[in-house]
């Protein structure tokens, strides 16, 4: 096994300098670079920016260089000193705006992914027990529900009911009041009392299709042979079930949990521009639009990174669960 | 959590107390606010503030006492500029909240809220768009060719760090900074060029001269826009070791340290002051949470703030101003209409208003009128210059553009996407110096059979379809790239347009993008056959000149002529004929004449020649704007310009408005 | 369970006289079925059990019905989807009388009831009331306004409308420019429906080809295959759309670049399927009657496309009708975010972005509601449809 992640690491390098690459080629594939789309932030305000100024900003930034050494700058600077440059928008280092806003969008999609997964595992393993009882219908219909509901539409009404029927202050992670103050007890309540909405939002995307995931291989499993034998020879239902079947029901589940990640981000990004979240979705999103590329080309980086780094545990995980799958035999004949 | 009706209850009657206070204001000039006596700052800043003749914030009294900070009269200069108070006088203390969602407007807090601070400002009222009142600069003597203009400056007037401010410090603006090779990227000259860059010089610490080659006659007006911000902004005594020509010795090194990666990228850095908390600045506020750190922005107090109100007491009087970036426009609406920002000068637009008004009382706030300074609402520009010679050619048909300005209903566009505000406009100046009847009217009335009279006479005869058929014998169609992002209303306007079009048989494609996208292939590369976009300069024609001549190459209705008037050798420019060439040297007189009579005349006949060229097809006068004011928030007016030459709202004061529960 | 698995026939619903006697043996306690079923091919099977599936037959229903829409939404849709209206912008629903009555009585006569309104000069809102002495009579098979159908036919009949085109008929309210939101939505259709189903179709081939290819040749392909996915899978979608929609050429149409976002989006989608696919493979390739195949000499496409695959069609039936209204879904998140189409289209993303605001939801719910019922109950009734389908093709369903 050991060696077999040994193996994986070293082969992720060069994926990873693909994704490297890939970042850095989309963030440059629209038309116009960051100096058109500040330009056009100006227009729109009626500030005319002489195409000469534009020219020498040009020149400052970088821009009218080749891909390859605007390329060559960003990655060897982050090879060589961890350096993943700057900013344009922000006119700041970029480590300095990713980091904590990295931390609050793991936070919202560790706590998100664990919520799916325990109302998936949880209505799943009902619903395939009990196929079309009253309880399967309901809970599938719920499910459904959540997973047809678009979640900006639900971010959006909720947002607006908290105001208008609980007149919160709407949007944000923390209160006006802990905004700025250092981390304590208070802090983290109040963070929790606002995580909850885009945690359900999020979730009740996820749910429909986990749940359904779930049925759908623990009905596979509970058809086989081997159930069957095991419920001849008397054993009891729910040990029957637990012990086999929703094992082998969990493997799409790990097999796919290393993708969680940009999933997460591409939901989360949406929830987040609706409840104003100080995540990484928003600034990225921002950094997009406005091809702030080295922000950007960074952000795609370190998601990519880190979707290796789960697709990788998700596979080890897989190994352990299924003792079918045999990685140092795979190239057998 | 408290009920809603309790809530109101109390909304009420801080809404009445309030009036009680206006009411007594009102009544007993000088008196200040007996029914609120019973706070300790009110009387500070009321009556005992005259016996004592001049009065501070009690922080910075307390420092004063503490010996941190030098007395108040040390810290004024010696003739502080006395600021006219909106409604009565105010009371020291208090947040004043505010929220952006796009990163541009965030950066302009400095120009717009905390430091509207020039030579001389545009006055509150902004009437006819030229009026300067004394601010930085006391005085000022023109020389009668206009080449030289010699500004007093404010005498004692201090940075935030107790340095004075000197002639000195804008001679380093304009060398080194508007002017220097390197730092010309991010600077804009434009105001402060006229046949090359002037000369200044320091007469003494207070007085400065700046000597032009060619005589500069809008100079005035332009120390006063948006462009100019840096001239008062920039600390000689602090910038200097950031600045290559000043420091040899450790700047490689300070480079180094900040890691950035030029000189040039730390200077702007350090004479940032959205960024920057160590700039000394001449702002009301100074930044102490920078941009970047964290979703706000916070700005506090400058104990040196040069300004008093009219019974001597220091400004401002709001202790702290908090910009929240935030990632979307409908956060702002609930925000605004949860009572949590005190005054926001636009929030939504005018599909937002019954809505924010109606919750008013509920959110405890008030509404403010706020006036475009635009002219048009949609302005629909055929490039005259555009890559495509057919289309050129069909474009520059007057009779064409004329047919088609007929064949628009403009009153139904008015009622269906403008909520029935406004009135039929074309291209042209609404401010009442400029105004002229038959420029704004001609060719506004909505007459099918008139459109196609031009229509044919402009030899675009229909086929059987009913559609118009160009000079290479296919039908006309006319792609109108238009941002969608910018302006809501446009692609509505634009769907009713193109069926208006279509009965007098001309075919509009709408291709709708963003705005950057726009930027790129319509004011980049002018490869655009059709356009939109508001009508600015209405009431500052004199400044934001490319909708009424082609003035720059963001004059959407003929780019490479605005590319020739700016430099006839760019790549790009093109020789316009001679109605256009006629307008861009009567404003080349204007800029060189100093009698401000002979300029509006000047102005008038340029105006004049538009109505004979008729660039451009307008459709209505835009609807007023609304900004939310908290009713704890005083002295914001009723109403006010939302303009970017006049940087609403700094022009009216933000300096003394203050907040009172 | 050592002989081979049932197979059915992937290309259509033609009996496969090879497999179908094992087949049907493969079903357990056969004991009451009828004759017939020994004979009857895989999907004669998945037909009947479907059928029991109360949900998923509605569903069904409701889906051909969204799709005849689709294919006649001139006829269905009463108005235009642009005929605007400035007298009546944001009017309110109206309620459809099916009787009048009148000085004589009560007759038979569906009509709607004009509107008044007045307008706040201070707040421009307008505020409607109904019109009880404007009557305008509703009927079927009416003339409105003229369109061509599959650009062939022309003609004006509509399935039902006010006999005075120009009346005011809003069932289901208007929106700002006085436009029909229940012809909108109607016409809405056409885009939402349709342009998914390329991407979903694109994404299951690839899915299934990749996945079944990796899974049961493990080795150097598996890795091959997974470095690929992995590298596709780490770059989040939304940035992805983000530069394409802006990369595609500006000289397509709205619909053009949208069909284009959705191939894209198909490249992306695949490889979900591709890894389940590949996680099945792993088990099955251990399974004994994998074994028994491949000691038979059977080929390797065979023993993958034959008797793999087939075995876990069930889970691929599941995984493709979440597909449908996850790119339904996706089509309105892209127009939320202004990256997908935008007006004068109208598709149900464009039709909820338009009302993506507070003041919709506040005072012109309809212009809200009306959409997103269209939208949920469409995904909605797609899934169970998919689910329906999947319990039907179980081969060991009782």
């Amino acid at each position: 096994m050991l060696k077999y992640i040994a193996r994986r690491l070293l082969v992720m390098i060069p994926t990873l300098f693909a994704i490297s690459l890939a970042s850095f080629f989309i963030i440059q594939l629209p038309p116009g670079d960051f100096l058109t789309t500040y330009a056009a932030g100006m227009g729109a305000q009626d500030n005319i920016i002489a195409r000469e100024q534009l020219a020498v900003l040009e020149e400052r930034y970088g821009l009218d260089e080749p891909f390859h050494v605007q390329y060559w700058r960003w990655i060897s600077n982050i090879v060589c000193c961890g350096d993943f440059g700057q900013s344009f928008e922000w006119n700041q280092p970029v480590s300095s705006l990713i980091w904590d806003r990295l931390t609050l969008t793991m936070l919202l999609a560790v706590v998100s992914t664990l919520f799916t997964w325990l109302v998936a595992f949880l209505i799943g393993t009902y619903s395939a027990v009990r196929q079309y009882s009253l309880g399967d219908y309901f809970w599938t219909f719920i499910g459904f529900i959540g997973l047809a509901t678009p979640n900006f539409l639900l971010a959006l009404v909720l947002m607006y009911i908290s105001f208008r029927y609980f007149g919160q202050s709407v949007g944000g992670l923390f209160s006006p009041e802990y905004q700025n103050a250092p981390w304590s007890l208070g802090k983290a309540w109040d963070l929790f009392q606002h995580l909850w909405i885009p945690v359900v939002i999020i979730a009740t995307a996820g749910a429909a299709s986990t749940i359904r995931i779930m049925r759908a291989n623990l009905l596979d499993e509970l058809h086989r042979p081997y159930t069957t034998t095991a419920r001849a020879k008397g054993m009891q239902e729910w040990r029957l079930i637990a012990k086999y079947p929703l094992r082998l029901a969990l493997n799409p589940f790990i097999s796919t949990v290393g993708w969680t990640i940009p999933t997460l981000v591409s939901g989360e990004i949406i929830v987040s521009v609706v409840l104003d979240l100080p995540t990484t979705g928003p600034l990225l999103l921002r950094a997009l639009s406005s091809q702030d590329m080295y922000l950007a080309g960074s952000f795609l980086m370190m998601l990519g990174v880190l979707t290796l780094i789960g697709t990788l545990l998700s596979d080890i995980l897989l190994a352990w669960l299924d003792p079918r799958i045999q990685y140092e035999k795979a190239g057998r004949r | 959590m408290t009920t809603l009706s309790s809530t109101n209850r109390w909304s009420l009657l801080l809404a009445l107390i309030s009036a009680c206070a206006l009411l007594a204001a009102a009544c007993s000039p000088g008196t200040g606010d007996d029914s609120a006596g019973a706070l300790p700052d009110e009387e500070e800043a009321g009556d005992d503030a005259i016996a004592e003749g001049q009065s501070q914030a009690p922080e910075l009294a307390e420092m004063v006492d503490n010996g941190e900070l030098p007395p108040l009269e040390e810290r004024l200069p010696d003739e502080p500029l006395v600021v006219d108070v909106v409604d009565r006088i105010g009371v020291y203390g208090g947040t004043w909240r505010r929220a952006e969602s796009e990163v541009t407007e965030l950066e302009v807090t400095e120009r717009r809220h905390i430091g509207y601070e020039r030579l001389f400002n545009w006055t509150p009222e902004w009437e006819g768009g030229k009026e300067t009142t004394p601010n930085v600069a006391t005085d000022v003597e023109v020389n009668d060719e206009g080449t030289e203009f010699t500004f007093s400056l404010r005498e004692g007037m201090r940075w935030s760090d107790g340095e004075p401010f000197t002639a000195d410090d804008i001679v380093f603006a304009v060398e080194d900074y508007y002017f220097n090779d390197d730092l010309r990227a991010e600077a804009d000259p434009r105001h402060l060029d006229s046949g090359g860059p002037p000369e200044v010089e320091a007469v003494d610490d207070h007085t400065v001269r700046f000597t032009f080659d060619q005589p500069h006659g809008l100079f005035l007006q332009g120390v006063a826009e948006w462009a100019t911000q840096k001239l008062t902004a920039l600390p000689r005594h602090y910038l200097e070791q950031f600045h290559a020509d000043y420091n040899d010795d450790n700047l490689d090194e300070l480079v180094e340290e900040s890691g950035l990666s030029s000189w040039v990228d730390l200077f702007l850095d350090k004479s940032d002051a959205m960024r920057n908390p160590d700039l000394p600045v001449i702002y009301a506020w100074q930044v102490t949470q920078p941009f970047g750190e964290g979703n706000d922005v916070v700005f506090e107090r400058n104990p040196y703030y040069w300004k008093v109100d009219p019974e001597g007491n220091q400004l401002p009087y709001i202790d702290e101003h908090v910009v929240r970036l935030v990632e979307e426009s409908e956060v702002i609406k609930l925000d605004a209409m949860n009572g949590e920002l005190d005054f926001q000068r636009s929030v939504g637009d005018p599909a937002d208003r019954a809505l924010i008004m109606e919750n008013a009382e509920q959110g405890d706030y008030r509404t403010v009128t706020m006036e475009p300074d635009h002219m048009n609402t949609m302005a629909i520009h055929l490039n005259q210059t555009t890559p495509d010679e057919t289309k050129r050619e069909i474009f520059q048909n007057k009779d064409f553009r004329i047919g088609l300005s007929h064949a628009i209903d403009r009153q139904e566009i008015i009622d269906v996407v403008y909520f029935g505000q406004g009135e039929p406009f074309q291209i042209a100046a609404t401010s009442e110096l400029f105004y002229n009847e038959e420029l704004a009217k001609q060719y506004t009335e909505y007459d099918v059979d008139l459109a196609n009279e031009y229509l044919d006479d402009a030899g675009y005869e229909m086929d059987e379809q009913g559609r118009r058929i160009g000079p290479d014998g296919e039908p006309i169609s006319i792609t109108v790239d238009y941002a969608n992002d910018v302006n809501n209303s446009w692609t509505d306007a634009l769907e009713l347009v193109e069926g208006y079009w279509e009965e007098v048989g001309v075919d509009l494609e709408l291709n709708g993008m963003s705005r950057s996208l726009h930027t790129e292939r319509v004011r980049e590369n002018g490869e655009h056959e059709a356009t939109v976009w508001t009508g600015s300069g209405g009431l500052v024609p004199f400044m934001q000149t490319h909708w009424y001549f082609p003035s720059t190459a963001a004059a959407d209705f003929a780019s490479a002529w605005g590319d020739w008037y700016l430099n006839p050798d760019d790549p790009n420019a093109e020789e316009p004929p001679e109605g256009p060439r006629r307008q861009m040297e009567l404003y080349d007189e204007i800029l060189r004449t100093v009698d401000e009579d002979k300029q509006v005349e000047l102005m008038r006949e340029l105006l004049e020649i538009l109505k004979d060229e008729f660039y451009s097809i307008g459709i209505s006068t835009p609807p007023e704007g609304l900004g939310v004011v908290t009713n704890r928030m005083h002295n914001v007016p009723d109403h006010m310009y939302n303009s970017t030459s006049w940087p609403t709202p700094g022009p009216t004061n933000t300096i003394q408005y203050f907040i009172q529960e | 369970m050592t002989h081979v698995e049932p197979a059915p026939d992937t290309t259509g619903a033609r009996v496969d006289p090879d497999t179908s006697p094992e087949g049907s043996s493969a079903v357990p306690g056969g004991t009451k079925r009828r004759n017939n079923l020994y004979t009857a091919s895989q999907w004669r099977l998945m037909w009947w059990r479907f059928r029991k599936h109360k949900l998923a037959m509605v569903s069904a229903i409701f889906v051909v019905f969204v799709y005849l829409l689709v294919l006649f939404a001139e006829f269905f849709a009463p108005f235009h989807s642009s005929d605007f209206d400035a007298e009546y912008q944001h009017a309110p629903p109206q309620s459809l009388h099916l009787f009048e009555e009148t000085d004589d009585g009560t007759r038979f006569n569906p009509h709607v009831k004009g509107f008044d309104y007045e307008s706040d000069e201070e707040t421009w809102r307008r505020t409607y009331t109904t019109d009880e002495s404007e009557i305008y009579p509703v009927r079927p098979f009416v003339h409105g306004h003229e369109y061509e159908l599959f650009g062939l036919i022309t003609t004006d009949i509509h399935l039902f409308g006010p006999t005075d085109p120009d009346a005011p008929m809003y069932l289901f309210g208007a929106d700002r420019n006085g436009r029909d939101i229940l012809s909108r939505v109607i016409y809405g259709t056409q885009i939402s429906m349709s342009i998914g189903v390329v991407g979903v179709v694109l994404s299951l081939v690839l899915g299934i080809v990749l996945g079944g290819v990796s899974g049961y040749f493990g080795g150097w392909i598996d890795s091959a295959i997974q470095r690929v996915i992995e590298f596709v899978r780490s770059l989040p979608e939304i940035p992805l759309w983000m530069a394409l929609a802006a990369a595609l050429p500006q000289s397509w149409s709205q619909v053009q670049v949208y069909f284009g976002i959705t191939v894209i989006l198909s490249i992306v989608g695949w490889t979900t399927l591709a890894r389940v696919v590949r996680g099945k493979f792993f088990s099955l390739r251990e399974e004994d009657f994998v074994t028994a195949a491949v000691l038979d000499g059977v080929s390797k496409p065979r023993v993958i496309f034959r008797h793999m695959l087939p075995s876990f069609t069930s889970h691929i039936i599941a995984a493709v009708t979440l597909a449908i209204p996850a790119m339904i879904l996706a089509e309105t998140a892209l127009s939320f975010l202004g990256l997908g189409l935008t007006e004068p289209t109208v598709s149900w993303g464009v039709l909820l972005r338009e009302a993506q605001d507070i003041p919709s939801i506040a005072h012109t719910p309809w212009v809200l509601i009306v959409p997103a019922v269209a939208v949920i109950t469409t995904v909605l009734a797609l899934n169970f449809l998919g689910d329906g389908l999947r319990d039907a093709a179980d081969p060991y369903n009782k």
